[in-house]
């Protein structure tokens, strides 16, 4: 019989490769003996592996698409467990494509890592106003709103956006992050937000915005 | 070096041989036919109008103002895949994006039917809009229209992602997908070419998401197959846009090993002229490069800064010719008219030979 920690490397691997039969197979095994918070850690470490091989150009979004596929079968076992004992999420994000954005890959993407690093998702999809993101930041009390801009006049609303927040005085509040092709260190520091390089930095960043 | 103004054909026709023309050629300026250029015009009127006179007013008035050494009769990068049955989402001031695609399963395939650009979707918009701008401007300059080209027609009738886990799931059917795309796409030029067309083009972002032994899997055959269908249909001259995904400086080396014959400009969002520099002098001599300074410095950037930017690209990559200045997308449709102004006068007084910046 495997240890704990052979199923729950096992199950990092198997969603690091993208193998969603194999993934969903180890976390049945696994959630007859081990903590589902555990399981779930295992899967997301198995996101992490990927997201740090596309961060070195090591892998591109085929690869990225399979071992979400994988994640998310080990997610579905373990999540009605999850329900039972639901462990305190890290944060809640509400997260989109920027206005006048129609791309949303490097958004969906950002989305399951931090789904799988443990917050509460609110993804709005894509073309998304400030005010819209405002909107529902107040409403669900976010603590993040994560926009996403591989368009460039996306930008112009991303600094309308920090503008509303200040307006409103919740800017400190409800931390921004942003992330895409259009963006980049110098824009985040001119609004005072944060700015996430890739998938693992958007993890780190998210994670340091909640203190965590 | 050329000591009087020459025509644009024989500008670009110099600098694709490797040789110094009067000034550096002015590639398309893009973005501002789908109406930015017209007042009180709506992006999603001109790519709509299947007459195709409003994007030819858009083109004509971008052209009156800069001269430009060619034009591209084009408008949104999901309007293949909309003529096959992709749903689009129109906006009123940025190109439509898709807001359902139309094989959700491989069975959806079976029953698509290749494009006719004559009837199909706003394909019609494209196809009136080449006659008009042939009929003022033939002659003038060369006028070039494109598809998004197989592997992004692949991706929006599919959906990027579902297209990418195919790759990995189901290489049949992105192979599927692929045979699919690339006879619409032949289908379309061929449709375009006997209007009048010197030059066709094809590229869009989905295909800078794969990686570069993907690429060549899945993409290079197609693509292969679609410039020699263009050259049989009459047409030598090819521009290959690769977008700024994250494989594309991978992807574009991958170029050279097709475009060996017919003139072949590969443009893109290259990240610096010193990359983009450096990578003409890899490429094999009949491969032009194109493309110019980063988006968001003409979208939010002084015009001051345009200014200098334009002359560290010029002053970088255009000695020794095979250059073409290239704006099209990398000219944000909500670019300044004084930040386009200030790049394009810029590109010609300072890209005249020799290079004295």
């Amino acid at each position: 019989m495997s240890s704990e920690k052979e199923i729950l490397e096992r199950l990092k691997a198997s969603v690091a490769a993208g193998e969603e039969e194999t993934a969903e197979r180890l976390a049945k095994e696994a959630l007859s003996k081990i903590k589902p918070t555990k399981i779930l850690e295992a899967a997301s470490a198995g996101m992490a592996v990927m997201a740090e091989k596309y961060s070195r150009n090591e892998v591109f979004l085929p690869e990225a698409t399979v071992t979400t596929a994988a994640f998310y079968k080990a997610f579905e076992v373990v999540q009605p467990a999850m329900k039972e004992a639901a462990p305190p999420k890290l944060g809640k994000v509400v997260i989109g494509s920027g206005f006048g954005d129609v791309h949303d890959v490097g958004k969906n993407l950002v989305k399951v890592m931090l789904e799988a690093a443990g917050f509460e998702i609110y993804d709005l999809g894509r073309n998304v106003t400030a005010e819209q993101f405002l909107n529902k930041a107040m409403e669900i009390k976010a603590d993040i709103v994560a926009i996403s801009a591989l368009y460039t006049p996306t930008v112009v609303d991303i600094r309308r956006f920090v503008k509303l927040l200040n307006e409103k005085g919740v800017k400190g509040k409800i931390k921004v992050m942003i992330g895409g092709g259009s963006t980049s260190p110098a824009i985040a520091e001119s609004l005072g937000i944060t700015y996430g390089k890739d998938l693992h930095d958007a993890v780190l960043k998210a994670k340091a915005l909640v203190g965590r | 070096m050329a000591s009087k103004e020459l025509s644009s054909f024989d500008r670009i026709g110099m600098a694709a041989r490797g040789e110094e023309p009067d000034r550096v050629p002015m590639g398309w300026l893009g973005h501002f036919e789908q109406g930015i250029a017209l007042p009180n015009v709506k992006v999603f009127e001109v790519v709509t109008d299947k007459s195709g006179r409003r994007l030819f007013q858009g083109i004509k008035a971008v052209f009156d103002r800069y001269n430009p050494d060619a034009i591209t009769v084009f408008t949104y990068t999901i309007v293949e895949a909309v003529a096959m049955g992709t749903k689009p989402k129109y906006y009123p001031d940025i190109p439509p994006g898709p807001f359902e695609y139309v094989v959700k399963e491989p069975r959806d395939l079976d029953l698509l039917k290749i494009p006719d650009p004559r009837f199909d979707g706003d394909l019609p918009c494209i196809y009136n809009a080449i006659r008009q701008v042939v009929k003022e401007y033939g002659g003038r300059v060369p006028i070039a229209s494109n598809t998004t080209g197989p592997c992004a027609v692949a991706a929006r009738i599919r959906g990027l992602w579902e297209f990418c886990y195919d790759i990995m799931k189901r290489p049949w059917f992105a192979h599927d997908l692929m045979e699919h795309a690339t006879q619409a796409c032949i289908n379309i030029i061929s449709h375009y070419i006997p209007l009048g067309l010197t030059g066709i083009g094809w590229g869009a972002g989905s295909e800078t998401t794969i990686s570069a032994d993907q690429f060549r899997k899945f993409v290079l055959p197609y693509d292969r197959r679609y410039v020699r269908a263009a050259r049989k249909m009459g047409v030598y001259s090819f521009t290959r846009h690769v977008c700024s995904g994250p494989s594309a400086p991978y992807v574009v080396d991958a170029y050279t090993d097709i475009a060996r014959d017919g003139a072949y400009t590969i443009w893109g969002l290259f990240e610096s002229p010193e990359v983009m520099a450096k990578k003409k002098e890899q490429f094999p001599k009949p491969i032009v490069t194109g493309g110019g300074p980063n988006t968001s410095l003409v979208q939010l950037g002084k015009p001051a800064e345009v200014v200098n930017e334009v002359k560290r690209w010029i002053k970088t990559v255009a000695p020794g010719g095979r250059y073409l200045f290239i704006g099209d997308c990398g000219i944000p449709p909500a670019a300044t008219l004084e930040n386009v102004d200030a790049y394009v006068k810029t590109a010609k007084e300072a890209g005249k030979y020799p290079i004295k910046i």
